[in-house]
Order: C-alpha cells, then structure tokens, then sequence
C-alpha cells in the first residue's frame, strides 16, 4: 500500500514552532507523527520536536503513536530524535528505563529505512556538501539508515530527559492528573491576556506564569497551582462586584 | 548603525552573519542562508573574509565555508 506524505506549507512552520512551544499538552500521537515526517523537510522543526519529545514523551501513549507512525510514509523518521534523546540527554536510571521501555513499544515493528539522507536537500545531487553529510554522518542516524550530520537540539546542547510523571498517559498518576485537571481550567483564563497583566492581577512572578501557560507541569507544583487558580477566581469576582 | 554626537552603534550586517552561518554550515542556517542572498547582502564580502579566513586558525572550517558558499551562490547565478 502507498502512503502519501502530507507536507505542510512553509509559511506554517513558524506558527507550528510557537504552538509546540507554547501549547505542548495539544499535540496528540497523530500531529506528532505527521510533524515528524515534515521534519526531514525542515531541520529546525526537527529540533523543535526532539526537544518537545525529550520533555514530553510521557504523554504519549507509546502503542498509539506506534500505530500513528505506522500509518505515515516514514515511520522512521523518528527513530533518530529518539536515539539522540536515549543516549544524550542527561536522566537519572529510573527515567531513562522508563524512557527505553516506551521507546521501544513506540519503535516496534519499525525498522531501518534504505539508506539516504534525512534531511531533503535542495542543493546539486554529489555535491561536496552532500557527501559530508554521508561520510560524517552521526551513529543515530546511521543506525536508522539515514545520513545526516547535525544533532537535532538547539545549539547542538541536549540537555535534561525530564521524569515522566510516574505512569504513562494512560495510568498517570494522581498528582500529573491534578495538575492536567488544574491547567486545564486555569489555562482558558491565562491566554487571552498579557503576561504583564497577569502578573499585575495575581502577584505571580512572569516565569512561573509563563510555565503555566505554556503546560510545563512537571516544573509547577500542585499547590502554586491551587494558589494560582484562588488568585484568579478571587481577581474574578472582585471585578464582578466593581 | 547610528552615529550621534556622543553615541556610535555598531551592529552585524548581513554579511557577517552569512560569514557566521556558512562557517557553522548546519542544514538549519540553509533557509537562513538563502534569505539573507535574497536579501541582497554583498557577497564579495562574504568571498574575500572567508578566503581571510584560510590564512587563520580555523582553516579547515574556512575550506568547508567557501565550498559551500560556491554551491549555493551556484544557485542563485
């Protein structure tokens, strides 16, 4: 069976860079592995998603995105971001087992793609460029028969696996669900307006604002959250009352 | 950038930042690269530094910049 690719339009790129960012909890399994297939076209989108992945793999449900993945024309194309992330980024043990298991039920079944390279080139076929990119080609992508030279982090640093939140999406545990519970409210409240007015109206500093907004939850806890949402529901109902 | 009476600022062109990006040479400054040759920025500049370059410490990274600039500069000719 043919599968056809659905390349997204250049000039959505930058929108689609900004709402991974700012949005990460909305991209499901289906996105993610359509956005990977887009990323061998555009190389920052392909840093953008390890990055989204390295922090964020624990919201997928690891069969879910297997079938997703299996339904594009490169299923593989993932396989390098996830290499890097196992074998850069810095975890403790307990994470990066738990980051090797939903690996590889993400990767099962998906094999090595014919060689050729990652990343599309626009440039002469043989060029000198070209052959670089083949002879020092990294091991990540060589191990997924690809060719390409460039780690997939921004400014080439890996950075932190972060802890998944102890379950996978599926059975994720109490606190994460609370947390998701929370933002989920909270967030509707917090995007229609600036970060300055919303440092003025609830006294919270622009960073922990920005982490909530942006669904960082493993770096807020449940009680900034509880506060937040009180400051909010109170700044609500005096205006009300004005 | 601007010359005041008491205050001159100084800031990169396009053509030093096209010298950077040929230099780094990773798929991701390709788009960037492209942009700022659309953008008319003086590539004789860029030419002549990268061939300075040669003479410097770097001088392998210099050879792989000036090998890529006449790829691409192939394109636009």
């Amino acid at each position: 069976m043919r599968l056809n690719l659905k390349l997204l339009p250049q000039d959505t790129l930058h929108g689609l860079y900004q709402s991974i960012a700012r949005f990460p909890l909305t991209v499901s399994e289906k996105n993610l592995a359509l956005y990977t297939q887009n990323a061998r076209n555009d190389p920052r989108l392909a840093e953008v998603l390890t990055e989204h992945i390295r922090d964020f793999w624990w919201k997928y449900d690891p069969q879910v995105l297997n079938q997703k993945l299996k339904s594009q024309p490169w299923p593989e194309a993932i396989r390098p971001m996830l290499i890097q992330i196992f074998e850069l980024c810095e975890s403790d043990l307990h994470t990066r087992k738990k980051f090797g298991l939903w690996m590889s039920k993400a990767l099962s079944g998906i094999g090595k793609a014919p060689a050729q390279l990652y990343f599309f080139s626009t440039g002469r076929p043989r060029s000198k460029s070209q052959d670089r990119e083949v002879a020092e080609s990294l091991p990540s992508f060589s191990k997924s028969g690809y060719f390409a030279r460039d780690l997939l982090f921004n400014k080439g640093n890996p950075g932190t696996l972060k802890a998944s939140a102890k379950g996978m999406n599926t059975i994720i545990d109490s606190e994460a669900g609370i947390k998701l519970q929370l933002l989920a409210t909270l967030r509707p409240q917090l995007l229609g307006k600036t970060l300055l007015a919303l440092t003025h109206e609830t006294g919270f500093d622009r960073t922990t604002l920005s982490k909530v907004r942006s669904g960082k939850v493993e770096r807020i806890s449940v009680k900034l959250l509880a506060r937040l949402s009180d400051r909010l529901a109170f700044s609500g109902l005096t205006k009300e009352r004005l | 950038m601007f010359s005041g009476k008491n205050l001159k600022v100084t800031a990169l062109g396009p053509e030093d930042l096209l010298i950077m990006k040929f230099m780094a040479g990773r798929k991701k400054d390709m788009s960037h690269i492209r942009f700022l040759i659309k953008k008319k920025a003086d590539l004789k500049i860029v030419d002549k530094r990268l061939d300075e370059l040669l003479q410097g410490p770097f001088k392998e990274e210099a050879q792989k910049a000036l090998e890529l600039f006449d790829e691409v500069t192939e394109e636009f000719e």
